[in-house]
């Protein structure tokens, strides 16, 4: 049976920890979008898989409640000025692609990515870096309905409204 | 042969074809596995089918596998109803192909249409009161074959668990009770950190900045002077990734139909 990362049944501390900041963002992420849509909770799971590389078990341990349950946002905004680089950008690049999927940022999630840029110390240019791969990981990470109406929409068409005032 | 119950006999006051499908489904459950899961997946497609037409016809897709998450996302399907429709959607496939399954196997997710049936008759006659009845499960032809069956119920108690885990692994919450007990706590936190940012005059990045570069054509990005090495880069990387993780499990549930195959044979013909 093929599996990704490290092999079934062990876990690799560094990932699973990796893999709670992930999912209480992502969580947080989903919660400011004011929706729960389906589609933008299995984007999350697919980017923790895919991209930031961890096994199924890792995501199972990162989400297990005993483990994460006592955690808050604050809590993850501390584990995030300590990461490096490369995965803070990781995180902030699926942040910016989960709100996409639904193409529009409301001011609350707008604050998020805010707050996540701000506590991983990133400049606006590596920002800028992140929203680029999260626009490419959006089209990727999409169901094929999803991603027709992604091209199918060009700048400036019809999107559904999220929220009033998205600044 | 023994008798064979009429399970989905409440079908017939909702919709003729569905219930044809079922009963033959039903039929062949002992004689014939493959082709009952066949016919169950033929159910859960035109089931599919007509919810895509009444509720969402700008959908371009004929796969079933399409129509079935676009229906999950659009909230038509609940969790529960499109775990059970996708496992008949999956093991139809591989019946489809060839790939031999025990009575165990069919028996299951005969027992998943039963439940989707009730739930499809009720919603398609909204206000209908469809008489809940228990799945009766058709007799084994002889005590000798019931017993054998052991194997392969242990077989798909492990699937069952193992899909469930990939679910819940795939999910950013795992189920609705974990979501309403998050949801709102996070706002509430998330509300708070937003005033404290705003009081201490912490910049708030230009989401309309950001929301121009996301609405961006990808095809446009791909072929920006400047921005598309890199997004051609990204795409390929991202592409690869998510390949991975899609054969990893396309390869387990490869591995399922083997197992499957195995115990299949080993019922029917005596094979070890």
């Amino acid at each position: 049976m093929a599996e990704t990362g490290t092999p079934p049944g062990t876990l690799d501390e560094a990932h699973v920890a990796l893999g709670t900041v992930w999912f209480l963002v992502a969580r947080a992420m989903v919660a400011a979008g004011g929706e729960e849509a389906i589609h933008k909770q299995s984007a999350g799971g697919l980017y923790a898989q895919a991209v930031l590389g961890l096994t199924e078990d890792e995501c199972i341990a990162a989400k297990d409640p005993g483990h994460c349950a006592p955690l808050t946002l604050v809590d993850a905004v501390s584990m995030l000025e300590t990461m490096p680089l490369e995965s803070g950008e990781k995180l902030l690049t699926g942040l910016i692609m989960l709100s996409f999927m639904d193409r529009r940022m409301s001011p609350m999630e707008a604050r998020l990515v805010s707050i996540v840029a701000s506590a991983l110390d990133l400049t606006p240019k590596e920002v800028e870096e992140c929203c680029l791969s999260a626009r490419v990981l959006a089209d990727v990470l999409a169901p094929p309905g999803l991603r027709d109406r992604f091209r199918g929409q060009a700048l400036g068409g019809p999107g559904p409204a999220k929220g009033p005032g998205s600044s | 042969m023994s008798d064979v119950p009429d399970n989905f006999a409440f079908l017939d006051g909702y919709d003729g074809r569905l219930a044809k499908l079922a009963r033959q489904a039903e039929g062949y459950v002992h004689t014939d596995p493959e082709s009952c899961l066949f016919k169950l997946r033929l159910l859960v497609e035109t089931m599919a089918q007509m919810m895509v037409r009444s509720s969402l016809p700008q959908l371009n897709s004929n796969d079933l596998g399409a129509m079935l998450s676009a229906l999950e996302r659009a909230q038509l399907l609940d969790r529960r109803q499109a775990d059970s429709m996708h496992a008949i959607r999956r093991d139809g496939n591989a019946a489809v192909h060839g790939i031999a399954a025990p009575t165990t196997t069919a028996m299951r997710r005969l027992r998943d249409a039963h439940g989707i049936s009730q739930w499809f008759a009720s919603m398609v006659k909204r206000g209908a009161r469809v008489a809940r009845q228990p799945f009766v499960m058709p007799d084994a032809p002889s005590p000798e074959a019931a017993a054998s069956q052991r194997e392969a119920d242990a077989l798909e108690d492990r699937i069952e668990i193992q899909r469930q885990r990939t679910r819940d692994a795939l999910l950013v919450f795992r189920d609705q009770s974990e979501l309403d007990l998050w949801v709102p706590r996070l706002r509430a936190e998330l509300e708070a950190l937003s005033e404290v940012a705003a009081t201490a005059g912490e910049t708030s990045i230009d989401a309309e900045t950001v929301e121009i570069m996301m609405m961006l054509e990808l095809e446009q990005l791909l072929e920006h002077p400047v921005l598309g090495t890199s997004a051609r880069g990204k795409q390929r990387e991202a592409t690869a990734a998510l390949s991975h993780v899609r054969r990893s499990l396309d390869a387990r549930e490869s591995d399922y139909a083997q197992q499957r195959e195995r115990i299949a044979r080993s019922l029917h013909h005596g094979e070890p």
